[in-house]
Order: structure tokens, then sequence, then C-alpha cells
């Protein structure tokens, strides 16, 4: 036999979206029509930024789940809701309007395989004004409006091929959940400026999870559960020694549900211990920095520093000090150089002139009638009195001379002082004082340092830091303490879990054995024989796809990062986490570097695109932003790869018209690269385009408002 | 078979052999359908415990499955 026949991966596309009052889409707008040819799988909707790109994803995954993709950044106060502001605005008292969005979906064969219409409806009820957050609407709007909403799914019924329409909110939900699981969606309809979203683990996106529930794994899982219900209440109905048969089946139980307890346990206390033990890491990283020969250590370097700042201030006051003296000592030979200048030109113009008498000093000449001799040492007679009266005439003129003489001493000074203060002397004592004033600041910036390192050894090392070691060192010891118990408790369970898992196989096969003999019914024994054939093989199916789904991820995975990513030849390859499946780029000799956002992004994408190899359906694709954040060749790369290696797979992008249209020059040298448009049509893949164009549709109060239209390109 | 990802039905073929009579092929078959078929219709447990029961007896009684799984060692 050939065994199970194994049909084509079906597929799941939108074949149209339509909106009606939707965010930014005023009114009820053609239904947008995407891409079903598995030749050109590609539609882009793009347009200029907040032209609702975004709010059209938004609508989609609004229809689905009954609320937008989660949006952290969203506040509450934003005054755009779900529903069209103009809409509200003009609501007149009684009167009643709607939002909706409607979502075909079709297989493989171009049948239509889902339909989910989603509405809003609100209705004035009076002419009150005041406002309030509406929780259905997602705004502040007026208390007058109500809103209250809808919903309408069809299916293909499998038995029949009719479609089948249901429009209880409650079943919907469960139906969709069934479909379509939350988790699903960040493999489906997502940012592409979250796609780091993948490298780490966190509460919104459990990878894992995620993962195993679009494989289509649930199912054999559920199937497995079901059989085994099934076998149990076959074994339990057709077992002659009731009472017998119950306590051993009893026991297993109790042996099942005890092993379960304490495995679960375990797997709590670990990860205590695992927590406790970074905690531990932390405070013993403290103690060592906080040791006591650390600390005296610091204290002398305190000590120092403290010093230094002192030093450091005096040095600066010091330098201010040379400043001032330099500027004082000199601004009043400054101050007087102008009126020195013309002094002196006068003194000279009066010297030329002959009336400051040439130097001479008088000390000499009363020297010659103190000492009543000549010049030549001969006496001064009687005689002499005609030349005693010359000497004494000379004196007056000495006297005069000595004014003079003080004149030119005066000159002297006057000549220093311009001297002094002249361009050259000048330029000299500017050096002096940008001198000064470069000390002046290296000194403050040498204590500004020296301070700053006080302080943070202050803070390192504060006043009570014996108290603090203290506590520290308490804390570690009763972390450890903690840790040690639960390592204990775990011990303990391993102790008990040896001694219940033979125990309970070991009941197993007895009760296997009293099922074999006790079970008369011929009927019953077959049932049961089944049952058990079929459990164990969907056990060991479900327990070996997950690690085989893994590796047929990762080498899809590594393929295209390899292939796409920016500066790809850094990368040996990428590693999938074994718990919990996040992903991580390997360097080449296992150098540790943060990856560029522009690799991050490829290794997202590489990872979606991995992960498509092994869902059970080939779901349609649609991405926000997909060019973000990524050079032009890489979006290039990722804009042909992406839709062409993930066979017929239909692909949405949603992009800005720079990101789609744009031709870009690397860098001066590079010829101009092509767009993602040109690229995506010479490649044969667009299958449709869509631009996003605004208009405005009135005014209230000052107030536009506008409304986006859908305007198909091709 | 539709809405079943290929590669459970491939591990499940791989895992009952080659050899495996039609009739087990149709048993397994017909129980995956019923978990597919559940995401839309959402029996209600009653519905679906009823609907295993009826798979199970059916195939159960059939020899040449019974012969094949008696002579598997699990």
């Amino acid at each position: 036999m050939e065994g199970l026949k194994i049909s084509q991966l079906s597929s799941l596309k939108v074949r149209s979206i339509t909106v009606k009052n939707f965010r930014t889409y005023y009114g009820e707008k053609e239904p947008i029509e995407l891409s079903v040819d598995p030749k050109k799988p590609v539609t882009v909707i793009h347009g200029i930024s907040g032209r609702g790109k975004t709010s059209l994803l938004n609508a989609v995954h609004w229809c689905i789940y009954g609320f937008e993709k989660k949006d952290k950044n969203q506040k509450q106060t934003s005054s755009e809701g779900l529903v069209h502001s103009y809409l509200i605005d003009n609501l007149q008292p009684g009167q009643e309007e709607n939002m909706f969005v409607r979502i075909i979906m079709e297989n493989e064969n171009g049948e239509i395989e889902y339909e989910i219409e989603r509405e809003i409806i609100v209705k004035k009820i009076s002419s009150e004004t005041s406002e309030k957050w509406n929780e259905v609407i997602k705004a502040k709007i007026p208390v007058s409006i109500t809103a209250t909403t809808g919903a309408v799914f069809a299916y293909k019924d499998p038995d029949t091929d009719e479609l089948v329409r249901i429009s209880s909110e409650d079943n919907i939900k469960d139906r969709l959940e069934q479909i379509f699981p939350e988790i699903l969606s960040s493999y489906v309809l997502f940012d592409a400026e979250l796609l780091r979203q993948f490298e780490s683990q966190n509460e919104d996106v459990l990878i894992k999870k995620g993962i195993e529930t679009i494989t289509g794994l649930p199912i054999v899982d559920s199937a497995k559960k079901h059989i085994e219900k099934e076998n149990k209440k076959t074994t339990s109905s057709n077992v002659s020694a009731k009472a017998e048969f119950k306590s051993l089946q009893g026991e297993i139980e109790r042996f099942e549900k005890e092993i379960s307890r304490r495995e679960n346990e375990n797997k709590t206390d670990q990860k205590k211990i695992d927590e406790k033990s970074t905690e531990i890491t932390e405070l013993t990283n403290f103690l060592v920095r906080h040791d006591e020969d650390a600390i005296k250590k610091n204290e002398l370097e305190m000590k120092k520093i403290r010093e230094e700042i002192t030093f450091l201030g005096e040095s600066t006051e010091q330098i201010k000090e040379d400043m001032k003296k330099v500027i004082f000592e000199n601004l009043s030979k400054y101050y007087l150089r102008d009126a020195f200048m013309i002094t002196n030109e006068k003194f000279e113009r009066w010297t030329k002139e002959g009336l400051i008498p040439s130097r001479f000093t008088k000390e000499a000449l009363q020297g010659l009638l103190d000492d009543k001799e000549c010049v030549c040492e001969r006496p001064l007679g009687e005689h002499d009195e005609e030349y005693r009266e010359n000497i004494v005439n000379a004196i007056k003129k000495v006297y005069e001379a000595a004014v003079g003489s003080e004149i030119g001493k005066i000159r002297g000074v006057i000549e220093d002082v311009i001297d002094e203060t002249g361009s050259e002397s000048s330029s000299a004592f500017e050096i002096e004082y940008i001198k000064y004033q470069t000390q002046l600041a290296e000194a403050r910036t040498k204590r500004a340092t020296r301070k700053s390192e006080l302080l943070k050894n202050e803070s390192l090392f504060e006043t009570d830091i014996y108290d603090q070691v203290g506590i520290q060192t308490r804390q570690r010891k009763k972390l450890e303490q903690e840790v040690d118990s639960l390592k204990n408790a775990i011990n303990s369970n391993n102790v008990k879990l040896n001694v219940y898992k033979p125990k309970l196989i070991e009941k197993e096969k007895e009760f296997n054995k009293m099922k074999k003999e006790e079970i008369k019914d011929e009927f019953a024994k077959n049932k049961i024989k089944l049952s058990d054939y079929a459990e164990s093989i969907l056990g060991k199916a479900s327990e070996k796809l997950l690690s085989e789904f893994k590796t047929d991820v990762e080498s899809a995975t590594q393929e295209y990062f390899l292939e796409i990513a920016p500066q790809a030849k850094e990368f040996s390859g990428i590693k999938i986490d074994d718990d919990n499946f996040t992903i991580s780029a390997l360097r080449k000799n296992g150098r540790e570097k943060e990856i560029s956002q522009g690799q991050a992004h490829s290794l997202g994408l590489s990872y979606i695109s991995g992960i498509r190899t092994i869902t059970r359906k080939n779901y349609f694709m649609m991405i926000d932003s997909p060019f973000h954040n990524i050079s032009q060749e890489s979006k290039l790369l990722a804009c042909v790869d992406l839709p062409t290696k993930m066979g017929s797979t239909q692909v949405t992008f949603f992009c800005t018209n720079t990101e789609y249209i744009g031709r870009i020059e690397e860098d001066d040298l590079s010829e101009e690269i092509d767009s993602a448009r040109h690229v995506l049509k010479k490649h044969g893949l667009l299958g449709c385009e869509y631009n996003l164009v605004d208009e405005v549709i009135g005014e209230i109060d000052g107030e536009e408002y506008r409304n986006t239209n859908v305007v198909r390109i091709s | 078979m539709y809405g079943i990802n290929p590669k459970i039905i491939k591990k499940i073929n791989s895992l009952i052999g080659d050899g495996a009579p039609a009739e087990l092929i149709e048993f397994f078959s017909e129980v995956l359908k019923l978990e597919a078929k559940q995401e839309t219709q959402q029996y209600a447990t009653k519905d679906i415990s009823l609907q295993y029961k009826s798979i199970l007896e059916k195939y159960s009684q059939n020899k040449t499955i019974l012969e094949f799984i008696g002579g598997v060692k699990n």
C-alpha cells in the first residue's frame, strides 16, 4: 500500500479586502483584490507615510481577531479611532451608520474557503456632546454615541463544499481561533520593524508554541488524546474483575499524577534556581569588587583624589591670581600709552628746538667749587675770581641742565613704557595671558574629572559600604541556602521519580496483562488493540515531528539568511534554540558581536520563510514595512527571494513610495540600483499594485478631515 | 488529505510502514479528517467522542488490520 494520500500543501490566499469607514478610509471602498496568481504572487500597496498602509494591515487583523495587532505605543488619548472620525462627528441624533471590514479567502483551487465580515454599528442617541473613551471604537467619542460589534463568518463545509454562514459572536471566535490561532499572526500578518522578536523569548511571542501550532501538530496530539479517552472507557467497561482492575487503574493514575506533579515541581524549582543563581552571580560580582582589600585600596585612592582636587583648586586660584596680575600690571601702561606717546613727541620737538638743555651734572660743578681746585687738580686762587664767577654762572645753568636731566629720565621711562606696550610686547603679553588661560582650563578640567571620579567611587563605595557588604553577604548566603534547598527538593523528587517511573511501567504492564486476560469480549479486545496501536503511532509521530520540523526550519532559514543578509560572509550559519526556538546568527570563528539592524531584519525574514517550509497550510503573508532598515541591495534580494523561495505563497507588501519606487545610489562611485518595483516587474512577480492617496473631505471647526483612497495601478 | 500538513501524513506513513493494509490507512485518514473538520465544525465533546467510538468500532473489527497490528511490535 502507498499509505495515506498526500495531497499538495493546501494554500490559503486573500482574494479581496473591503473596508468601509475603517480608520482613514471614509465610505465603502471598492474591494481591494490581491493577486491570487501563483506565478505572480506579489501585491504591493504603497503610499507616502501616514496614508493608511498600517491601518489596512490592521483592518485585516481586526477582521480576523476582533482587535488590531497589539501596538504598545498606541495611546488612549489618540483621537483617531477604528471608525472614521468624520462619520462620528457628523452623526445626527437618531442616525445610525456602520464601519466594516470584509475579507474573502480562497484555497488553491480558487474556491472560497472563508469569508469574514466584522462590523461596528454606531448610533447617536442624543445631542450630548461630552466625550468619553469608548472601548469598542478605541477613541474618545461623545457619550451620546453607542457602538456595537457584530461579525459573520462563512466556511466551506468539507463534506458538502457549500458555504456555511454563522453569525453568533462566540461561536465565530472559537472557530476563528482554531483556524487562525492568534499566535499565527506573528508569521502571517506582521510588521517587519518587529522582526527582532524572534531573537529572544518574551511573554507576547511564544515562538515554540507558535511554530507547533502552525505546523498542525496539535491535530495529532488531539487525535491521540481522543483515542486514549475512548480506550480507557472501553477498558473500564469491559473488564470482569472490576474492583481489582479499578484499583490498578487508580494506582496508575496516582503514579501518573505524582510523576507529573513532581516533574512540574522540578521545572518550577529549576527556574527558581536559575533566577537565584543570576542574583547570586550579581551579588558575588559586587562582593568581589568590594572585598576588604578593594575597599582599603579605594579609600587610599579616594584620599589621593581628594588631595589632588584640593591641590588643583589651589593651582586654579594661583593661576587666576597670576592672570589678574598680568592684566592689572600691564593695564595702566596700556592706559597711559597714548598720553606718553604725545608727551614724548613733544619732548623730542622741544629738544630739537633747544628748549630743553642738554644733560649735565650739577654735582660735578659743585664739586669744583667745594674742592677749590680745577678739574686739572690745580688749586683755585684769589686770582681766579673771574674763573669762579664763571663756575657760579655755570652752576646756574647746571640747574637748568638738571631739569633737562630729569626730563630725560622721565622720557626714558616714557620710552620704556611705549616700547613695552608696542605690538611685539603686546603679542608677548597676549601669549602669556593665553598660556595662563590654557593652564586654568586644564586645571579646571582635571579637577572636574577627579571630582567625577570621586563621586563615582563614592557611589560605589558609599560611606556605609561595610554595612552594605554585610547585607549583601548575608543576602548571598540566604540565596545560596535557598538554592541548596531547591536542589535538595529536586534531588528528593528525582529519587522518588526513579522509584515511581519503573513502578508505573510495571503497573502498566500488569494493567495491559490484566486487560488481555480479563477482557473476554473479543469486540472490546480488538477495539483496545487498535486504540493502543493508534495511540503509539500518533505519540511517536508527534514526538519525532517536532524535532524534524526544527531541523527543517533551521536548514531553510540558514539558506535564506546566508543569501540575503548584508555582509552574509561574516556568518557561518544560524541556530535555533532547543528550548524556546529563539533564533541567533552564528559568526565565523565564533566571534561574538551584535548583529546590525539590517542583518537582524534579514534574520527575521529568513526565519519566517524557513518556518513556511513546515506550515500545515501555505498561508498568505502580509508584511508591513518589509524593506525597513535594510540596504537597497538586500531589499531587492528580499523582494525577489521571499516570493520565489516560498513557492506560490501569496505575499502582500505594504511599503512607502520611497521603499518601493526609489532608485538609490549606494555611494558616489556605485551605479544606480534598481527600484523594488522594477525588480519585481522584471522577475514577473508583481500581480497587483495599489497606491494610497488621500483627499480632504470636509472641515468642521477648522479641523480638516481626510480620506484615503485606494487606487489600482496595475 | 486536505488541511493536514503533508509532513504529518508522511511521518504517519513511515511509522505504519509500507506493508500497512488499505483499511488501516483509511482508519488514520478518518481520524485526521475528523480532527481537521473539528476546526470549523466545533463538535461538542459528546459528539466527537461518539465519532471516535464509531471509527474505532468500525476498524477494530477488520481482520486485515488486526492481523497487521498483531504482528507489529510497538
